[in-house]
């Protein structure tokens, strides 16, 4: 079952060189960040800290279910763990 | 089962553990392996310093909610880089919080079926330095700098000195069996280390 994908998000730089901080934002309006290792996003320009860019977030699907998919995230929000549930069409095709 | 040294190191050669860069010899404790400090720390912005942002005159209510805070806003807003002294290193006063990362990355690639925990050194906690705090656990499939929360509890200035100073230890730890799920590292299956 485990597959792995890329989710459509925004990134910005993190707190250290080494991080990013990638943003993906669900239908009905909330947010789910995850601070992980810059190696885990592409993005087409460089991303800084006042701004977000678009990009990619690599993650696993664990689960799937009709309209959505289960997702680990190479890493944790403040709030959210890295396990979370997402809408399909946010995965890149 | 906690890695020895001997079995920490059969890790590295297999690489189910995976250290940029590598570790010297004198990083390996009998049972775990010492973190070098890296290059920068970041302090979190003073009350005060918040409140001389406002207009004058006004005083707003600060309380974050981590379940709504924008994680690129609170950096930004929250958080500046601690300044060195002209020999690089850094001092940490009492009862000062900061936030750093080790100077070695840590990738523990899922298939290895090891995880990890951060733990601080006797030698630094007994001048007062907290490495950590509640957050020890380096989960199997991670890859990353490993972030360390520092509060000096002590009451004399510590000098910290980025990539010399062992700040941390890494205990190392058999799972039973492979995880469910995967924090996805583009260094499973490498050849070499880069």
């Amino acid at each position: 079952m485990e597959r792995e994908a890329k989710v459509r998000c925004e990134v910005s730089q993190g707190m250290f060189p080494s991080e990013r901080v990638a943003k993906i934002t669900l239908p009905d309006g909330k947010r789910i960040f995850a601070i992980v290792d810059k190696d885990f996003v592409e993005t087409d320009t460089e991303p800084s800290l006042d701004k977000y860019v678009n990009g990619k977030l690599k993650v696993s699907i664990i689960g799937e279910e009709e309209e959505e998919v289960w997702i680990d995230m190479p890493g944790q929000g403040f709030a959210n763990g890295s396990r979370v549930k997402i809408p399909k069409f946010l995965l890149e095709k | 089962m906690i890695l020895s040294n001997v079995e920490i190191k059969q890790a590295i050669e297999r690489k189910e553990i995976i250290i940029e860069p590598p570790p010297e010899e004198e990083q390996f404790e009998t049972s775990a392996l010492d973190l070098r400090m890296g290059e920068r720390l970041y302090e979190l912005v003073s009350l005060e310093e918040l409140k001389q942002k406002e207009p004058k005159g006004v005083f707003p209510e600060i309380k974050i909610d981590p379940a709504i805070i924008d994680t690129r806003e609170f950096f930004q807003k929250y958080a500046k880089p601690l300044t060195p002294q002209q020999d690089g290193s850094f001092v940490l006063e009492p009862n000062k919080f900061v936030l750093g990362l080790t100077y070695e990355k840590i990738t523990l690639p899922k298939a290895s079926k090891i995880a990890a925990r951060v733990e601080g050194r006797s030698t630094l906690a007994r001048l007062g330095l907290v490495v950590h705090l509640t957050a020890p656990t380096i989960h199997c499939g991670f890859s990353g700098h490993i972030a360390l929360e520092m509060y000096n509890f002590g009451h004399y200035p510590l000098i910290l000195r980025p990539i010399e100073l062992r700040i941390c230890q890494l205990i190392f730890e058999r799972l039973g069996n492979e995880p469910e799920g995967e924090i996805k590292t583009i260094y499973q299956n490498q050849k070499d280390i880069r």
